[in-house]
């Protein structure tokens, strides 16, 4: 079994359709406020984002593809081995925790070994926001991103 | 006896702003691609990693 093609890459994501007729877009944005306390590696902080933008599947069916090209884009995305990606499960729709699952799943099947991945659970106005990070395994940052990363989710004092 | 009121206050994570702008941004992000627009049409709003940067043959 192998991924789905990358496709127009000069748009600023990775577009995919997948044979089921459903296109995505997976994206990343450069986010230099994460870790504004570490110089070293705050400008390669980006968020991962994944949309479906065309959906013309007549039946929805377990595209175990999807999650095999998901993590083929994370390894492309870790050509720049300096490079960090936070992944935060949307909650608009009370469906954080079935994406954390299927991001975790994708993860623990795919991933040959070589990105680092940390869960982490932050609390927004009493909401429990999932999020992930990824690093490179031979991020020379590696341990101080993952301190880092840490320290975003724990709880600020209440001063 | 004394009596005690806890007021329990929910304390946002240190990364609580940060992700909320994260979740905010994919939102707007979100609302753009299905009205049919580009991701290069908000290239001067967000700072999107350009794929072929990246690109290693």
């Amino acid at each position: 079994m192998t991924h789905y093609p990358f496709s127009n890459l000069s748009d600023l994501s990775f577009e995919f359709r997948t044979s089921n007729g459903i296109v995505y877009h997976a994206y990343f944005i450069a986010y230099g406020d994460l870790f504004p306390d570490y110089p070293e590696f705050a400008e390669d902080a980006y968020s991962f984002n994944l949309e479906v933008v065309i959906d013309d599947a007549e039946i929805q069916i377990l595209d175990e593809r999807v999650g095999l090209t998901v993590v083929a884009i994370f390894r492309y995305f870790f050509n720049s081995m300096q490079n960090v990606a936070i992944y935060i499960c949307d909650s608009s729709d009370d469906r954080q925790l079935a994406r954390k699952r299927k991001f975790d799943f994708w993860f623990w099947k795919y991933n040959d070994g070589s990105i680092v991945k940390e869960d982490g659970t932050a609390v927004i106005a009493s909401f429990q926001i999932y999020n992930s990070l990824l690093v490179h395994k031979q991020n020379i940052f590696a341990d101080k991103i993952i301190t880092a990363f840490k320290a975003l989710n724990e709880k600020a004092d209440d001063k | 006896m004394k009596n005690s009121t806890d007021i329990k206050k929910t304390l946002n994570s240190k990364g609580a702003a940060i992700f909320k702008k994260m979740l905010d941004d994919k939102k707007a992000i979100h609302q753009h691609l299905m009205k049919g627009g580009k991701l290069t049409d908000l290239k001067d709003k967000y700072h999107f990693l350009d794929p072929l940067s990246i690109f290693k043959p």
